[in-house]
């Protein structure tokens, strides 16, 4: 289903807060309130992408736009595509995860050290997004290693993001009622700091002045339910589309909610895993003729290729539509979003058919970047300054006021490729 | 006479208020300092930030204990004045070591936990037990920092508004699980939902579309494998619905009568789950080949849709442990070329090439078959050689039950889905979520039993807070809470509302999430708090909970009886991970990776190597062995990944299993096993100051302090020309940096017979590049020899146990001290670990056991103090 079928106004507003009135609940790191760039997305297809048909076959400027690429062809200025860049990480499925971890066993995800480090200047830290059954791949992860749990249903998204009126007087309720067990708590504190030792009596001082902060940001919050709305016309379908065939329908709501996320500053980073299990797709009123996880295994037979790039070309024509949406929303400096968020489109998986994981489809959009080129990385003759793709995350975080030296193996930046 | 007992008296009074305060530095003891420690310890230079130039000490100073605490140590152990410097004579140095000794005996006595925050383990169990319910922390949740290697020590707990953010969002979704906010009225909307042939989700070759019914031909298990379900459907509501199904069998023949199952699935749920765990809905036969309406009244609970089953069709992808479907698919395919022999010459023509699967695989053997040219005549299904043929194409298993399928589909048996329609909720049933919460909440309050508002919210807070804040609560504080609530319920809401109120505060009070509020002696009640969080991270349990309240617990019998008793608990591998996993740095194993050119690692040889510790220190608690255990046992815990590490046979098996070793050897202890080897290095290289650095600080009990800031790093010479040994000779050259690297080295060197992954090595290794593969050579010998500061000689690891085994105070007083600072969340004193000297040596004459240590500390001065 297409998503102009179920974009049509209607009388159920979306409520947004004026992007104006809104001010960080907290003060802004200085390094990354002056960054030029403040957003991170990362997608990632779990099956990967036919790269023979997905690459430009010439690199630089004025590259004639690959087949899978075609949709994209009208934002070329907006994007750079990169090949021969991997993790040198190990293959398989299981590890389809290095995408954003760099390695095999799994640490902190690249989207994550940037969400510690800007996450709570926003509403979430973070959002991890997936459409229907995530199957086996995860792509985000903590720092102890643990995968993030992505959301896969848009209503479920929907509802975390944009609150009903009733979700709006219980969350007012619950601060101004907060109000009281805070008082209560003080006093208890208060009469404890009587009776402790005096170095007792100054660690006590970090609960006092913990919990008046809170007090102050609470009522923060609550000046922010109150602020007036803007309306935006959106209108969820009345199914979730979680049925494995209808993952690409489901892509393309989930992408129109990430925008709205964007917008709405509900979220400043967010990762998304496009799954790709056994479901066999109707694409245009067409059954294809195996499953995608089938396909993805061509062998390379010309038809399942063929079919393998028809989903391909599917999931690239809603990543446009994303950019595009990007490309029309304003920031509160009426700048359009996309210029100050970095868009990671790729995967963990460089050849499905043989499960290898290197030379990885990697494209970078937004960010106020430097973009019409292919940049082919020469993989043949490796020196130890061949970029790794590690070495790109390096360059994102950096002009995302995110000071890393180091991402696993990668120690450089690409800096001279997207400044 | 008088005169001088009115002085006495008077210097009496003086002294102690001097020996609260300050002291004044003997004459004796100051003409020493003078003469051999103030030249590099003064004002001035204060080398290694020690300041020794005072001539009265100020004991409410706490740096001064500590600065005194180490001038005693050095001076003890014969490190200072340093060898090049002049000596004093054995008898100052033993006068001036008792003068301090006595002072600091006086001054530092054992104690001094700060008020202390629950740690993140701690907080997590306690929010559990104070409303019965699990929980964990989400993953925003800020991490603790680890002070003096542990994370639950007092000084490093530290609460900031980000963390006090957190528990009130946490304490408002704690109290929402046990008091959830009223639920929206479901209401009764009827409706119908069509689904026809295409509406339907597949997978593989689930189902097929053809001459407008859908066609399904399996059996597997895996819903993804062999059922269908409708694209657009889920159950809005917990209801009665009603389905309708028209079904048909497609040329079954005469013997097999198809069984159609409904099952219940959750949309969202895994689409692998296996159709043999769902609900079962309805059965049905489906014996007439033209379509028949099936109907069936069933219960979905919210989110749930309905799958169609094939239940009966002979064609499956299952396979079985003992192997039995490979000769039964050979068959069955077999089966198929005596049905159509045309076929079989087609297919044996066809064979199977990689990527051959399903309706590509089919159409490449029809392909051959139109072709023609094929001996129809002369092939026989029998034949060995189209048995043998039937079996290599079994192998390829689910590719081929897939090809068999689409096969099927043109010839039977299948059944077919006309339509199917869904229409309910008829009514409304119990939503087992909502089922699930009610009992919970009802569990949570408990019975009203005819009290008012008031009397109820007293019954209900009372017990709640106790176990919060750990002791009885006085009826003001009661009464605080109680107030809040039914304050908030006269505002007009509901009385659940003011008590998720009261229980908001209650999880952010400083009494729940501070531990130590008291000075001085334990109370029962802290010393309940104190045993509890030691052993199992989480607050007193009903036992321990009696006799403190009967004023037992501080009974040094009953102590111990329950010391004991909490060994035992299941809770007890909270103590377990957290302490080990901090002690032997094991928490930092995921982020090492080792270099590639050692060895392919993953998740499961990280979980043997982790595991193969912690059961190895589980036996040693749970069995009570000496501790003479950690450093030389007669056993470990292996599976075939780190056998295979060790070079030692094994069955070919991942489950754990216990194995006696040699004692005495180079395997067996923490000394040798892989997780610690790998802990210490950082997966390529290993490094003997490192090790050396974290034997001393783990094992040794005699930590060093950090290196001068202009010394750098140590870059291996990864051509293998020089040794590791030759790079790191400044150490012994310079004097200065020789008087830590002599106590480093050594111990360090011991250990460099273990690669990075804690394989033995007799030589380094030096990789080559040959071709166009990367090969591993033999370079220098390891030399691993080292000489500690009294003289005695390692040659190898084996020796370093020995050593240890025969001066086991030695490790006993480390793992006492870090067992301690566990315990209490505080760096030691010097009454500390004079106590814990004590201790160690009581517990070696008892038998040394591991359990008798931990009991031993317990019922020390040091733990019952705060």
């Amino acid at each position: 289903m297409k998503r102009r079928h179920f974009l049509r106004s209607s009388s159920l507003a979306l409520s947004l807060p004026l992007l104006e009135s809104v001010r960080p609940l907290r003060a802004e790191g200085v390094a990354a309130a002056t960054a030029p760039v403040r957003r991170l997305v990362t997608v990632g297809t779990y099956l990967g992408f036919h790269t023979p048909s997905w690459f430009p076959k010439a690199s630089g400027r004025d590259y004639e736009m690959s087949p899978v690429l075609a949709p994209l062809e009208d934002l070329r200025e907006e994007f750079s595509i990169f090949s021969g860049l991997d993790h040198r990480a190990p293959n398989g499925h299981k590890n389809w995860s290095n995408f954003l971890t760099g390695k095999g066993t799994p640490g902190v995800s690249f989207d994550q050290i940037v969400a510690k480090q800007i996450g709570d200047q926003s509403r979430f830290e973070s959002l991890q997004v997936t459409c229907g059954s995530p199957g086996n791949g995860q792509m985000s992860y903590t720092k102890e290693g643990i995968a993030l749990p992505a959301i896969g249903r848009p209503s479920v998204l929907y509802g975390k993001l944009f609150s009903s009126d009733t979700d709006k007087a219980r969350m007012d309720y619950i601060l101004e009622s907060n109000g009281s067990a805070l008082d209560l708590v003080l006093d208890e504190a208060k009469a404890l700091k009587k009776t402790v030792s005096a170095r007792d009596a100054e660690k006590l001082d970090e609960y006092f002045s913990s919990v008046r902060d809170v007090e102050k940001k609470v009522q923060k919050q609550r000046k922010w339910l109150g602020v007036p709305t803007a309306k935006v016309d959106f209108t969820l379908p009345d199914y979730d589309p979680v049925a494995p065939d209808l993952s690409l329908e489901c892509e393309g709501i989930m992408y129109e909610l990430m925008a709205l996320a964007l917008e709405t500053d509900s979220t400043r980073v967010i990762s998304m895993l496009v799954p790709g299990q056994g479901q066999v797709f109707t694409i245009d009123g067409e059954k294809l003729s195996a499953g995608y996880h089938g396909l993805s295994h061509h062998g390379n037979d010309k038809n399942k290729i063929a079919e393998f790039n028809r989903v391909g070309t599917e999931h690239v024509t809603r990543f446009g539509e994303f950019l595009r949406r990007l490309n029309e929303k304003k920031d509160a400096e009426g700048r359009a979003i996309l210029d100050s968020t970095a868009v990671l489109y790729g995967s963990g998986m460089g050849n499905a058919n043989t499960h290898d994981n290197s030379r990885l489809p990697i494209l970078l959009a937004g960010g106020g970047f430097r973009h019409g080129v292919h940049h082919a990385i020469d993989r043949k003759k490796e020196t130890s300054a061949t970029p790794l793709l590690g070495d790109l995350y390096l360059s994102i975080m950096q002009s995302m006021g995110v000071e890393e030296e180091r991402f696993v193996k990668a120690t450089r930046n690409m800096n001279d490729f997207i400044l | 006479m008088r005169i001088s007992l009115i002085a006495l008296i008077f210097l009496l009074f003086v002294s102690v208020l001097s020996a609260a305060e300050t002291t004044a530095v003997a004459e004796h003891v100051d003409t020493f300092l003078v003469k051999y420690c103030l030249d590099c310890h003064d004002a001035d230079s204060e080398k290694g930030d020690i300041n020794l130039d005072f001539l009265k000490i100020d004991w409410s100073d706490p740096h001064a204990a500590k600065v005194w605490a180490k001038a005693w140590d050095m001076l003890d152990g014969g490190e200072m004045p340093p060898e090049d410097k002049a000596q004093p004579s054995a008898e100052e140095r033993a006068e001036v070591v008792a003068w301090l000794e006595a002072e600091l005996l006086k001054h530092d006595r054992p104690g001094g936990t700060v008020l202390r925050r629950l740690s993140q383990e701690e907080y997590e169990n306690s929010v559990s037990d104070v409303l019965k319910i699990p929980f964990k922390v989400p993953e925003s949740f800020p991490a603790d920092m680890a002070s003096h290697g542990f994370d639950n020590n007092g000084e490093g707990l530290v609460l900031s508004p980000p963390l006090m953010a957190q528990y009130l969002e946490i304490a408002t979704a704690a109290a929402d699980s046990v008091l959830p906010p009223p639920v929206e009225q479901r209401r009764l909307k009827k409706e119908t939902k069509l689904i026809g042939p295409g509406d339907f989700t597949l997978n593989f070759t689930t189902g097929h579309e053809i001459d407008g019914v859908l066609r399904m031909a399996l059996s597997s298990d895996p819903l993804g494998r062999a059922s269908v379900w409708p694209n657009r459907f889920e159950a809005k509501v917990a209801g009665v619905y009603q389905v309708k199904i028209d079904l048909s069998a497609f040329e079954v023949g005469e013997d097999h009568v198809p069984v159609v199952h409904l099952l219940a699935h959750a949309v969202a749920g895994n689409n692998y789950a296996k159709a043999n765990t769902l609900k079962l809905l309805a059965e049905f036969t489906v014996s007439a080949d033209k379509p028949n309406t099936f109907q069936a009244d069933v219960e979905l609970q919210r989110g749930e849709t309905v799958v169609v089953h094939y239940e009966n069709a002979p064609l499956s992808s299952d396979q079985d442990k003992a192997r039995k479907w490979l000769p039964r698919l050979a068959a069955q395919l077999t089966d198929m070329f005596r049905e159509d022999p045309e076929l079989g010459a087609a297919w044996m023509k066809a064979g199977y090439q990689r990527s051959d699967r399903g309706w590509n695989w089919l159409e490449r053997i029809e392909a051959v078959r139109k072709k023609g040219g094929l001996d129809v005549e002369g092939f026989d299904p029998d034949s060995p050689e189209v048995k043998e043929f039937a079996l290599k194409m079994a192998r390829q298993s689910v590719n081929l039950v897939e090809t068999m399928s689409c096969y099927r589909f043109s010839t039977g048996p299948c059944i077919d889905i006309h339509r199917m329609s869904v229409t309910g909720p008829l009514r409304l049933i119990d939503d087992n979520e909502e089922i699930a919460q009610q009992k919970i909440t009802a569990r949570f309050l408990g019975e009203r039993d005819g009290r008012d508002d008031r009397e109820y919210a007293e019954a209900i807070l009372g017990p709640l807070l106790e176990k919060a804040f750990r002791r009885p609560v006085t009826e003001a504080q009661l009464g605080k809470y109680v107030g809040i609530a039914i304050e908030h319920q006269e505002q007009g809401n509901r009385f659940e509302d003011g008590l998720h109120l009261a229980v908001r505060a209650a999880l952010c009070s400083p009494n729940f999430l501070y531990r130590g509020q008291r000075e001085g002696q334990l109370d029962d009640f802290d010393l309940a708090s104190r045993l509890s969080y030691f052993l199992t991270s989480s607050p007193p349990d009903a036992a321990l909970w009696k006799f403190a309240s009967t004023g037992e617990l501080s009974d040094p019998k009953v102590l111990e009886a329950q010391t004991r008793r909490l060994l035992k608990h299941n809770r007890v591998k909270n103590f377990l991970s957290s302490f080990t996993g901090q002690w032997l740095d094991l928490r930092l194993l995921p982020d090492i990776m080792p270099d590639t050119r050692l060895l392919n690692w993953n998740d499961k040889d990280l979980k043997a190597v982790t595991e193969e510790t912690e059961l190895f220190v589980a036996e040693i608690l749970r069995k009570n062995h000496p501790i003479e255990t950690f450093i030389d046992p007669d056993f470990t815990y292996l599976n075939k990944r780190n056998a295979k590490l060790y070079g030692i046979k094994h069955p070919n098996s991942d489950a754990m299993k216990r194995v006696k070793i040699e004692p005495g050897g180079r395997r067996g202890g923490i000394l040798t096993q892989a997780s610690v080897m790998m802990a210490t290095a950082n997966g390529v290289d290993t490094q003997p100051v490192l090790r050396g650095v974290w034997l001393l600080e783990n094992i040794l009990g005699d930590p060093v302090p950090e290196p001068p800031s202009n010394v750098p790093a140590v870059e291996p010479d990864t051509s293998g020309a020089t040794s590791i040994r030759d790079l790191i000779e400044k150490h012994t050259a310079d004097a200065s940096c020789a008087g830590c690297h002599k106590k480093i080295d050594p111990p360090g060197f011991a250990l460099e017979n273990f690669d990075p992954v804690g394989r033995w090595r007799d030589h380094y290794p030096v990789y080559e590049k040959v071709g166009d593969k990367v090969v591993r050579k033999d370079g220098l010998a390891v030399d691993a020899l080292g000489t500690l500061h009294d003289g005695t000689e390692l040659r190898d690891v084996t020796d370093l146990k020995r050593y240890l085994v025969e001066n086991i105070d030695v490790f006993g007083n480390c793992l006492a001290e870090k067992l301690l600072i566990y315990a209490t969340g505080r760096n030691l004193g010097f009454g500390d670990r004079k106590e814990v000297e004590r201790i160690v040596e009581q517990v070696r004459e008892d038998g040394n056991g591991f359990q008798d240590l931990i009991v031993a500390l317990v019922l020390g001065d040091a733990f019952r103090v705060k």
